[in-house]
């Protein structure tokens, strides 16, 4: 089972901590018909923790999401969030707050109405209702926007307003099925600062599942990629990466009439990505083993270069990030 | 800062809602959707303007005014009942279908509010359409009947029939509103079940006679309805004489809705499977 | 010549004779079904206003010495006012009845239900017929005087009928700035 562990303490959290943890997922399964979109899936997740809930299209993490929000039976297993077991239906969705993948709006209630009903809904007076929604527009930047109607938010607007949503009964996890789906890189970037904010400010545990591979590795302190409903990697962003053993590339620039010589020495250090030399004429692309580190890959590359008379003009590295690495654990099942 | 300890799991904002809070919560809610959006207001602008026309050609046209008072008084009646129950078996059977087509559907149900409490807001909010339409209708009943004496027996009549058929029409939208795949499909069964429970009142009395078709008449609780009302205020009968056709119509007021919140307990995201 | 005549006199004779009689055994005969049959009715008068039920018999009598069977009776409604318009649908769903056999100098009552449907002259009577129609035994009329009836008075209605729909008219477009206001 994948352990996730939690930040080791939070600046200002009470003096009584609790050890529980903050999910903890027991052979999770759930099928449809015939198909079967998540598989006897385990792990638990620390309190504090920001995790990345990755995988291709199909993998099962809405269904997952929705399982662990109560929204879905599982199949069988079982599961606890925030000690509460699967069973207490009624407390866990007191103690979560999720923003749903395609989630709806009603068109002609104001974005403080709407809060506010929904604050209502989680046992709020409405006075303390209204305040909790002033207060959480503020927070994610549509203070100004409380009395508008939804229908005229822009997107970005509505998902910022669909994770307000998500904090009115102050939960301890907090679940956001893709949050910038659909905005521009700006409005991705406000998505992501309100995410780490969540996490540091409340210290609520929150289960981020994206698309966007650069915006977990950005955000989130652990990561878990499922395919075909199995858990296939688990772990900090670094450890998957490496665990994944994803191979990386680089480019080393050096003088165009010593690239054949430079060719023949890399290739004799097995260093080579493509000996046809289908880069530019400067250029020679290295394949760098990805159980190694990449500075010892580089250094021995650029040795070699080095000790054959062959200057160094540049060298960039790619690869080794994280959607390296969930193409690694991916792909081959005809998935990514 | 949220407590992860399992017994004090609760968040921060107030104690967990009731179902009593959650249920009225959902209701104004509902309310004020329907009606400060103007989607109920608008419904019931199409549905007085039928009325005017009614009661203008009613109270004018030659030919038409053949009508004895009282028979124009239960024309009217039966108009405001037939309309009414249009609009809240619309609203019921737009009531889950709708959200879940709109995508509104799970955030509710997110919420740590009772599906029984948020099936019970939304009819209320239903309902509330027929309440509308009474309260158009009792003006334009008032100037019909002024003259002949018929006005308060038409208007307790009315609104104990109409509450009955509404209540009725009420569980009837949200069961098909539970179970439906789409939005469109819900309406659209809502429409055809309305009209198959009016058309045996429209049928001619040959076709009624015989135990068949006396048995469809008594089944029938808009038949039986609307029977009671015609009797009552065209042939002058006393409020008791005829409550025998009464009882289908009570049966299903209180049937069909106590059906609806046992299947509601199950609503969920998908139509068909539980949550 | 004169004996063929004479020959053909005294065959027509009895010929015409039969036929005569066959003429005559058969309108005695309609005259028998005709005079059998007597249909008489309980009231001769009745007031009713409009949307009132009214209910009466008719008594029709074998007066011959031979069954009726399977005898039809159907009840008639008119009015004799030619601008009051009448439907008897409207007035009575069950206008026909079917008659048990009545014996020789025996008699049956039908009881009928007539609801006043509009004001005016109207009058109703019972007629007899038997299965093959030959004849038709009516009875005497019941004049029913449909009075009082109160159509809807049309003074006061613009207002009514105008005023309503804009007030809800009102309502609709104070949603509409509402919802403005909010944008």
């Amino acid at each position: 089972m994948a352990a996730i562990e939690g930040p080791a303490g939070l600046a200002g959290s009470p003096s009584r901590v609790s050890p529980l943890p903050a999910i903890e997922a027991h052979a999770l399964r759930r099928s449809y018909r015939d198909h079967v979109a998540v598989s006897s899936v385990d792990f638990t997740v620390g309190r504090g923790t920001v995790l990345g809930l990755l995988g291709p299209n199909g993998a099962g993490k809405t269904t997952l999401i929705r399982m662990l929000s109560t929204l879905l039976e599982p199949d069988s297993g079982s599961f606890e969030i925030a000690g509460l077991p699967r069973t207490e239906t009624r407390r866990i969705r007191q103690c979560i707050g999720v923003l749903p993948e395609s989630p709806g709006y009603p068109r002609w209630q104001t974005c403080q109405e709407w809060l506010t009903y929904h604050a209502r809904l989680y046992g709020a007076s409405r006075r303390d209702a209204r305040a909790t929604a002033l207060r959480l527009l503020g927070e994610v930047g549509l203070g100004e926007r409380a009395e508008s109607l939804i229908a005229g938010l822009s997107r970005g607007m509505r998902q910022r307003l669909g994770i307000a949503r998500s904090l009115v009964n102050e939960p301890v996890v907090v679940f956001l099925d893709e949050p910038t789906l659909g905005l521009d890189p700006h409005g991705q970037q406000q998505v992501l600062d309100l995410v780490t904010r969540i996490a540091g400010e409340r210290g609520a545990t929150v289960v981020l599942s994206a698309h966007v591979l650069a915006e977990v590795e950005q955000a989130c302190d652990h990561v878990i990629i499922l395919n075909r409903g199995h858990i296939v990697a688990d772990g900090t962003v670094a450890g998957v990466v490496r665990r994944a053993a994803a191979p990386r590339r680089g480019v080393v620039r050096v003088p165009p009439h010593l690239r054949t010589h430079a060719f023949d020495v890399l290739a004799a250090q097995g260093l080579v990505a493509d000996r046809t030399g289908n880069g530019h004429r400067d250029e020679v692309e290295l394949r760098l083993p990805g159980d190694e580190p990449p500075e010892e890959s580089t250094s021995a590359a650029l040795r070699c270069l080095l000790d054959a008379g062959v200057p160094v003009l540049g060298l960039s590295l790619e690869g080794g990030r994280l959607s390296d690495a969930f193409l690694a654990v991916t792909q081959g099942d005809g998935n990514g | 800062m949220a407590d992860l300890d399992a017994v004090d799991a609760a968040p921060t904002t107030g104690t967990p809602a009731t179902s009593a809070g959650s249920t009225w919560t959902v209701a104004e809610q509902e309310l004020r959707d329907l009606w400060l959006s103007g989607r109920g207001v608008a419904m019931l602008l199409a549905y007085t303007v039928l009325l005017s026309i009614t009661t203008y050609l009613i109270a004018t046209n030659q030919e038409l005014n053949f009508l004895e008072q009282r028979e124009a008084v239960s024309l009217t009646l039966q108009l405001a009942v037939a309309v009414g129950g249009l609009l809240v078996v619309l609203v019921a059977a737009d009531a889950v279908s709708g959200e879940r087509e709109r995508g509104t559907l799970e955030s509710l149900l997110l919420t740590p509010a009772p599906r029984r409490s948020i099936i019970i807001g939304k009819g209320i909010a239903a309902i509330s359409l027929w309440i509308g339409a009474f309260a158009l209708a009792v003006p334009y009943i008032w100037w019909i009947g002024r003259d002949v004496g018929t006005f308060g027996v038409a208007f307790v009549g009315g609104l104990v029939v109409g509450t009955l058929l509404a209540l009725a029409l009420t569980g009837i939208g949200l069961l098909i509103s539970t179970f439906s795949q789409s939005n469109g499909l819900s309406l659209a069964l809502s429409f055809v079940v309305l009209l198959a429970l009016y058309v045996p009142h429209q049928m001619p009395a040959e076709a009624t006679r015989g135990w068949a078709g006396e048995l469809v008449l008594k089944l029938d609780p808009f038949s039986a309805g609307l029977l009671y009302l015609e009797r009552l205020i065209v042939n002058s009968h006393s409020l008791s004489q005829d409550l025998g056709l009464l009882v289908v119509p009570a049966l299903c007021a209180v049937g069909l809705p106590a059906v609806a919140l046992l299947v509601g307990g199950r609503l969920s995201l998908l139509p068909r499977s539980g949550s | 010549m004169r004996a063929l005549a004479r020959i053909g006199v005294a065959c027509a004779l009895p010929l015409a004779l039969l036929t005569t009689y066959d003429a005559a055994a058969a309108s005695t005969e309609s005259a028998i079904v005709a005079g059998q049959v007597v249909v008489e009715l309980d009231q001769r008068e009745v007031a009713a206003s409009p949307g009132q039920k009214v209910t009466f018999e008719s008594t029709v009598r074998n007066t011959g010495d031979r069954p009726l069977a399977d005898y039809v009776a159907h009840l008639n409604i008119l009015s004799t006012d030619k601008s009051v318009y009448v439907d008897p649908e409207d007035w009575s769903p069950k206008r026909t009845q079917f008659l048990d056999e009545i014996r020789p100098g025996g008699s049956t009552t039908l009881s009928w239900d007539v609801r006043a449907v509009t004001s005016g002259p109207i009058l109703l009577f019972v007629s007899v017929t038997s299965p093959t129609a030959d004849t038709v035994s009516s009875s005497g009329p019941l004049k029913m005087t449909v009075g009082g009836q109160r159509v809807v008075n049309a003074g006061g209605v613009l207002p009514l009928v105008l005023w309503m729909p804009a007030g809800v008219l009102a309502l609709l477009g104070a949603t509409s700035v509402r919802r403005r206001r909010h944008r």
